[in-house]
């Protein structure tokens, strides 16, 4: 390679330098190789010396503080890829950096962060709102294309403050110790460094050094704000872990009663204290962090673990066990069923509220005897029927606990070790008995008083109300609504 | 040698050879040269940058020889810099071989 061909190659390769500074370079470079041949060199092997061109060009960059793959004209889009990719370099060099527990600290903050930003919305959405109520008014086209415009506005804006937002809190709280931002303090000073200049730079870098404190102090003051704000959010998380805590304790003591008891159902016990397990564990966890206590990361990871592990293992052997398990739907038999019996007059327009069991007694014609089927072991029934109006008749009643609990509790044991339960929550079972043609009268006044009854009235009243007010409708919005009103 | 350690010596070299006396470019290279293997283009960058950070100030000089060249002379802050780089590399290398030969035993 003769010394031209070294010159142009190298100027290429320089070429985003200044032209000054590449003429510096190569002047110095042809002297160092000048000196050689003097001292009996050829021109090849003194070239040879400087080794790979594209190295040599690399190394001289770097020295300039640019970056090799920087295009000169930055847009919107460089800029903001340049900065993921910085950030996602110096992420590599924090978690090279950091140990366990710090990495997770980092995690529950971003994901802290990423809440906080999330609640930044609701200012937006209000503005939001605003356009709507300032634009949609105008009643056309152009109104509702303002509209859009304003909030794709707004939506973009929010995007943007939000992506900035999350960046600098980041940066702020994880690089600030490393050397990114001294690498662009120094590249700005250094790019304008030309001998002339000098003075000229040095006064630029003591103004970055003073305006650094300022900023800085601002977004200390944010970030601190934010922290704070993560903490309360997180506080609040850990009441929920709290009451979830005191509901599992309370599950395990009713766990560890029935296995006294003699009853296995080993799946949900282990799955309830399990549960307890990671719930104390996750409190211990935003704890120590709230509190900024140090976690011990590698107890915690391996609790989480296990106890995932259990937990799988015990849900699914506690569905079979509920899978399993009978349901029937009755008392067991030893309870006593009672029978109480109210006697009511039989009108011919009596309506009977409710959907009943009907017998046929053809005894009855003038009367309907109601029949209520209660277990007297558990409560006591008072009826209470009632003709209020318009020969409508209500088969209510009220029940009173008979100390039933101790009883059923013991029942219930009994069932779960059998691997049964019985409906304990029965109702009476209210029976209407009444002859056969009341019957039909019966239900015949049901059914027209369903069908045709005051409410379809007041339906139609409510739809005559609508038309008259809404005269605005459009006309399709009328042919639904009143379509089958008008036939 | 390893090119990670040369690194680190490189700047520490070139301080201690200029503030000993001033030099021009080539002359540094064979003085650095005389102590690691180095190539020829890595010696600039680092003037360059040590120019820049007002350590070193520079001069035109004609030679006995013909060609201009061009003389780095060391500033105040420039020998403080030095100092600082040679504590610190005592202590460094200090700590490291008595590792190595407690690590020996």
């Amino acid at each position: 390679m003769k010394k031209e061909e070294f010159e142009n190659k190298l100027r290429e390769k320089l070429s985003i330098l200044d032209a000054k500074e590449i003429d510096d370079i190569i002047e110095e470079y042809l002297g160092y190789i000048d000196e050689k041949m003097q001292k009996g060199a050829k021109e090849e092997e003194a070239i040879k010396d400087f080794g790979d061109i594209d190295e040599l060009a690399r190394e001289l960059l770097k020295a300039y503080k640019i970056n090799v793959e920087q295009p000169k004209e930055k847009n919107i889009l460089n800029i903001l890829v340049e900065k993921i990719s910085g950030v996602l370099d110096s992420l590599i060099k924090v978690f090279e950096n950091k140990d366990g527990h710090e990495i997770l600290r980092m995690i529950i903050e971003i994901i802290m962060i990423l809440l906080c930003i999330s609640l930044c919305k609701i200012p937006f959405h209000f503005l939001e709102d605003i356009g709507f109520d300032v634009f949609m008014p105008l009643q056309n086209n152009f109104g509702r294309v303002l509209y859009r415009i304003w909030k794709l506005i707004i939506e973009f804006t929010y995007l943007i403050l939000a992506i900035v937002l999350f960046i600098k809190i980041f940066e702020k709280r994880y690089f600030a110790n490393l050397e990114t931002k001294q690498e662009i303090k120094t590249k700005n000073a250094s790019k304008k460094m030309e001998p002339k200049k000098e003075k000229k730079a040095e006064k630029k870098e003591e103004k970055i050094i003073v305006e650094n404190p300022h900023k800085t102090g601002v977004i200390d003051l944010l970030t601190t704000i934010c922290i704070w704000f993560l903490k309360f959010i997180a506080s609040l998380f850990l009441m929920g872990i709290a009451c979830c805590i005191l509901g599992l304790a309370i599950c395990v003591g009713m766990s560890l009663y029935l296995m006294a008891n003699g009853v296995s159902y080993i799946g949900i016990y282990i799955s309830v204290f399990v549960l307890l397990i990671l719930g104390i564990l996750s409190f211990t966890l935003l704890f120590n962090w709230i509190f900024n206590r140090k976690n011990n990361i590698k107890f915690l990871l391996i609790g989480y673990l296990i106890s995932f592990v259990i937990l799988g293992i015990s849900f699914s052997y506690a569905s079979i066990e509920i899978a399993t398990t009978r349901f029937i739907n009755h008392l067991p038999e030893h309870y006593q069923m009672q029978e109480k019996i109210e006697i009511i007059n039989f009108d011919e327009n009596d309506i009977l509220v409710g959907n009943y069991t009907f017998e046929i007694d053809e005894s009855l014609t003038n009367e309907i005897k109601v029949s209520y089927q209660y277990p007297t072991d558990l409560y006591e029934i008072t009826t209470n029927i009632n003709s209020l109006s318009l020969n409508r008749i209500y088969l209510n009643w009220n029940y009173e606990e008979n100390h039933w609990k101790n009883r059923v509790l013991e029942d219930i044991i009994k069932d779960l070790k059998n691997h049964q339960i019985h409906n304990y929550a029965m109702i009476p079972k209210i029976t209407v008995y009444t002859s056969s043609k009341n019957i039909e009268i019966l239900r015949k006044n049901h059914r027209s008083w369903k069908n045709e009854g005051r409410y379809q009235n007041q339906y139609y009243e409510y739809c005559e109300n609508l038309y008259e007010e809404n005269e605005m409708l459009p006309h399709y919005c009328k042919e639904l609504l009143f379509s089958d009103y008008y036939d | 040698m390893n090119t990670q350690f040369k690194k680190g010596v490189l700047e520490l070299l070139v301080l201690v050879i200029v503030s000993e006396k001033d030099r021009y470019g080539y002359e540094l290279v064979e003085k650095v040269s005389e102590i690691v293997d180095v190539n020829e283009g890595t010696i600039y960058p680092i003037l360059k940058r040590l120019t820049n950070e007002n350590y070193f100030e520079t001069y035109l000089e004609e030679s006995k020889e013909g060609p201009v060249r061009k003389y780095y002379h060391i500033t105040v802050s420039g020998k403080k810099h030095c100092k600082s780089l040679l504590k610190e590399w005592f202590l460094f290398e200090n700590s490291v071989s008595n590792f190595l030969k407690e690590n020996k035993k």
